[in-house]
Parts: C-alpha cells; sequence; structure tokens
C-alpha cells in the first residue's frame, strides 16, 4: 500500500520554533514526483482553493517563506517556498495528478484510511446508542412507577405529555410520521445516541421532580412532564443544538446490536 | 461573526443514495453528482476520468471499481431516453470526490472530511502501537521481578551480581553490545533503562528470553552465579538467532519514543 510514502512524508516532516510540525513545499514537490516546481504550485493552488472552499485559513496553512540553497562549493540563493501544515499536505496530495503512482497510491491511502474511522466512528455511536437505549428501559421504569405513585392512570397520555413538551407540540405519533416512520416501530429504537439522550435527561428529571416535589395528581403529573420537557427543548435550542424532530431516523436499534456483536467476536478472534 | 461551518459528511450523503444489490453497497454516478457540486455531467466526467486513472495506478480494477451502464431517463416530450451512468463503488466514490474540482465547497468539504478522518485513523493506530509497547514493557517488567526472585535464592544475590546477570542477557542478546554500550548508541540517559525505549519486538524478545531461562533454572535444578550466568546467555543467543533468522538485527532497531513520555500523557 502507500505505507512508503507516509513513511518518506514522516521523515521529511519538520519542527519550527514552536515545536509545530511543518513541511517545506519543495521536499513535497520531491516525493511527489514532480520534476518541474511551477508545476507543483498549480496543485498547491487546488489545494489553497479547497482549503479556502472549507471554511478554513490559508494563511494557517500555508506560509511562504525563503530557503536557502546551496549553488557550489561558495554561493548560495534564496528560492521562495512554502510551509505547509499536514492539513495542507493531505490537500495537497488528494489534489496532485493521479496519474503519478505515487498519488494515486496517496489517495487510496485516503480512502482506506476514511473507511476504517468511519466504521471506527460506527462501533462508537452503536455502544453509545444500545447504552443508551437500555438506560431509557431502565428509567423509563422508574417514571412509570413515580407517576403510578401520583395518581396516574393512562401512562400513554403521560408519555405524550413529556414528548409534547421536548417535541414542540409532537405526540408519540406525529414524531412517527415526521420521522416517516412504521406505526409498529418504536420511536425510542430508531433514536441516534443525540436524541436518546436528551429523551433520558428528560426521563430522569421529571422522575425526579415527581418523587421530590411529592407531585400528586394526573393532571399535575402531566404538566410536570411536559414542563422538564419543554426545558431540555429550551436548553438544546440555547447551546444551538438540533431540535429532536429533525434528527434523522437511525436504523433499528437491533442492527446495532448485531454490529456489536459481530465486532466483539472480531475482536476474540 | 465568522460564519458557522458544517461539514458536509460526503458518508452521510453516500448514505442517503446507496443502493444495494446482494449485500453489496454500490452508488449511481448520476445520483452522486449533484451531491459533489456538479451541475454537468461533462464536467463531472472529468473528474470520473481522473478518478479511474487514481484506481488503476494503485492496482485497482477499474471495471470492478467504475461499471459502466446506462440510466433511461424520461425527457420532457415523455419519450424514454438512455444516458451513460456508471455504478461506483465506496471506492470509487472517494477517488472521485478526491479528484474533483476544489473550488466547489462540496468536493473542497469532502477533501477535508478526508484528511480529517485519515489523521483520526493514523492517531489510533499510533495509540494502538503505543498501547501494545505499554503493555509488553509492564509483561517484560514481570518476568523481570521474577527471574530476579529466582537467582536470589539459588546464588545472584548482591544487586552488582544482577546487574551482570543482566548485562549478560544484553551481550548475548544484541551480539556483545553491553547496555551501556547500547544506551550510547542509541542516545538514551544512562540512569535511564534501556527498556522503556524499546521497539515492541525488542520488549518480546527480551521477555522470552527471560522466561524460559526462568523456566531452565527451575527446571534443571540450577545452581551457583556460573551456571545461572551460562543459562541466561544460552537463552538470549538462542532469540538472538531467532530474530536474525526472520532478518530482524536487534542493535540496528531505532530506539522509539520514551514509554515514560508516552504514560503521562
Amino acid at each position: 500500500m502507500s505505507d512508503q510514502l507516509i513513511q518518506v512524508f514522516e521523515q521529511i516532516k519538520q519542527i519550527n520554533d514552536y515545536d509545530q510540525e511543518y513541511w517545506s513545499a519543495r521536499d513535497m514537490a520531491g516525493i511527489l514526483k514532480y520534476a518541474k516546481y511551477a508545476n507543483f504550485q498549480e496543485v498547491i493552488d487546488k489545494a489553497k482553493q479547497s482549503c479556502k472552499k472549507s471554511g478554513q485559513s490559508i494563511q494557517n496553512h500555508f506560509a511562504d517563506v525563503g530557503k536557502m540553497i546551496e549553488l557550489g562549493k561558495t554561493a548560495s540563493r534564496e528560492i521562495s517556498d512554502i510551509m505547509l501544515s499536514r492539513y495542507a499536505c493531505y490537500l495537497i496530495m488528494q489534489n496532485a495528478d493521479p496519474s503519478k503512482e505515487i498519488v494515486a497510491r496517496g489517495q487510496t491511502y485516503f480512502a482506506i484510511q476514511t473507511r476504517r474511522q468511519e466504521l471506527q466512528d460506527e462501533v462508537i455511536e452503536d455502544q453509545k446508542r444500545v447504552y443508551l437505549r437500555d438506560e431509557m428501559t431502565t428509567h423509563g421504569k422508574h417514571l412509570a412507577e413515580a407517576a403510578s405513585i401520583a395518581g396516574v392512570k393512562n401512562y400513554g397520555v403521560f408519555a405524550n405529555y413529556g414528548y409534547m413538551g421536548l417535541y414542540g407540540g409532537m405526540k408519540m405519533t406525529d414524531i412517527q410520521r415526521k420521522k416517516k416512520l412504521k406505526s409498529s416501530q418504536s420511536i425510542l429504537d430508531h433514536m441516534g445516541s443525540e436524541e436518546l439522550a436528551a429523551n433520558l435527561f428528560r426521563t430522569t428529571q421529571t422522575d425526579a421532580k415527581i418523587r421530590r416535589e411529592n407531585i400528586q395528581g394526573e393532571a399535575r403529573a402531566n404538566q410536570t412532564h411536559f414542563e422538564v420537557g419543554k426545558k431540555v427543548r429550551q436548553t438544546i435550542k440555547d447551546i444551538g443544538g438540533t431540535m429532536p424532530e429533525k434528527l434523522p431516523a437511525a436504523p433499528a436499534i437491533k442492527e446495532s446490536r448485531r454490529r456489536l456483536k459481530s465486532f466483539a467476536k472480531k475482536q476474540i478472534a | 461573526m465568522a460564519p458557522q461551518l458544517t461539514l458536509i459528511n460526503i458518508n452521510q450523503s453516500l448514505d442517503e443514495i446507496k443502493r444495494v444489490e446482494q449485500d453489496l453497497e454500490y452508488w449511481s454516478a448520476r445520483d452522486l453528482m449533484p451531491y459533489l457540486g456538479y451541475m454537468r455531467w461533462e464536467k463531472f466526467q472529468e473528474a470520473i476520468k481522473r478518478a479511474q486513472e487514481s484506481c488503476k495506478k494503485s492496482e485497482q480494477s477499474v471495471k470492478n471499481h467504475f461499471r459502466g451502464a446506462a440510466k433511461m431517463v424520461t425527457t420532457g416530450s415523455g419519450a424514454q431516453r438512455q444516458i451513460q451512468d456508471y455504478l461506483l463503488t465506496r471506492y470509487a466514490c472517494y477517488l472521485v470526490a478526491q479528484n474533483g474540482d476544489p473550488r466547489k465547497v462540496e468536493i473542497a468539504q469532502a477533501q477535508t472530511y478526508f484528511a480529517i478522518q485519515t489523521r483520526k485513523q493514523e492517531l489510533n493506530e499510533q495509540y494502538e502501537i503505543e498501547n501494545k509497547r505499554l503493555q509488553s514493557r509492564a509483561k517484560l517488567k514481570q518476568t523481570e521481578q521474577k527471574i530476579e526472585s529466582t537467582v536470589y535464592t539459588r546464588g545472584i544475590k548482591l544487586p552488582f551480581e544482577f546487574g551482570i546477570f543482566k548485562d549478560n542477557h544484553i551481550k548475548a542478546l544484541y551480539g556483545g553490545i553491553s547496555t551501556v554500550e547500547l544506551k550510547q548508541k542509541r542516545g538514551i540517559p544512562l540512569k535511564r533503562a534501556l527498556a522503556d525505549f524499546d521497539t515492541d519486538v525488542e520488549l518480546k524478545a527480551k521477555d522470552f528470553a527471560l522466561a524460559m531461562t526462568d523456566h531452565n533454572i527451575k527446571d534443571k535444578n540450577l545452581r551457583g552465579s556460573y551456571k545461572l550466568n551460562e543459562e541466561v546467555i544460552k537463552n538470549s543467543r538462542a532469540t538472538r538467532h531467532t530474530l536474525l533468522s526472520r532478518g530482524i538485527r536487534p542493535e540496528s532497531l531505532k530506539p522509539q519514543e520514551d514509554l515514560k513520555k508516552i504514560c503521562y500523557t
């Protein structure tokens, strides 16, 4: 694979006075097999475009400097060079000429490493989801108990008050519809970790409030659930987060559980 | 206020337009085109061409990753017409995004995404290697403590005697180079343990040689400084032979980052 490119790349790394790593554009042109620096400058320009369009500062990643080169035994001359950050180098490798084998192999390396990281991220999200989903089951039971003590007879209605608070007036069936789920699909089973965590917070806070303030009566319990949900919603808004109804429906939690099991098997094997 | 940057995650885009057939995921280039900011097929084809070139030069099969296909579309008059398309693998999609026009926001953000994900993965790998070294180092420490107590009851009691015993082990493993010489050669401070700068394979080799020595001393009931030293030299030399026969010359391995530093960061 392109371990070779990466090895050479790490070897030509330099460290500045602030202990930051950087690369010389002249050196990069060399390892990417650009004989003429002028041709390499086109690649640098493309990488700068990419940097800018990603909302990153060109100055931070491409710093113009001079580089002294030896001319014969006694003379030396300064030529232009650019100090590149790691990010700048990675953009350059992606924007260089793919008909060069070293560039092509570099691009394949980026594709593979990206995919590996994505799969790693997937495992992390699966773990969070499964953990939070199970917590929801446990704390849902605690909440049901607290509601029952408060005098709630219709738990479905009580649950909907919580959803209405958190989801801006939407009931469970409205959320199902909004997320294009079937009526047989549990909304909790299709929440990502972020949404599950918001619901878990709503659940545990309502449970604690009802018990702490010894709230009595179905109507007052419903109202409490609604208010806690609304507060959580307001908090998400204040933080600048995505409203829970806007978060995409995740695939069934069953899939995450299955994936984690096969992942665990692979770890052992 | 600076404009907020929300990275368009190409992985999420691909999820939206993924097609699955017999458990294999693939993408239509025509579907992908707008997600990468292209309006015209002719322009998009240029990116595809470069991606195919990249695929070929990486010695991957262009045919497998960019399967030619036709797509039926309904024209304005209601007639059906065939247009050119490609069925792409995920790898092909990633190559197309890397080879697209970086003036397009979608392409630029995809490239930044690849840079970030690649770096994260590299750091994960580095972390894994460091973790392995830490574990091997801890294991070696255990084995060293064990053998120290084994030889203590059999004739190597004084600290300087055990020092010689250990130096014999190092000399036999490193082809005659002593601990002090090796530290000098590798630029390691004399007060620091050599093993804190070892590669994983050296840590394992030392552990193996000492574990064999410990076993044999007990098994053959060896006693006396001479016999104990002889045993550790034999086992260390045998371990060295194994390394050499597999092309590993331990004294030529480069010193690694200080494990004490890794511990604390």
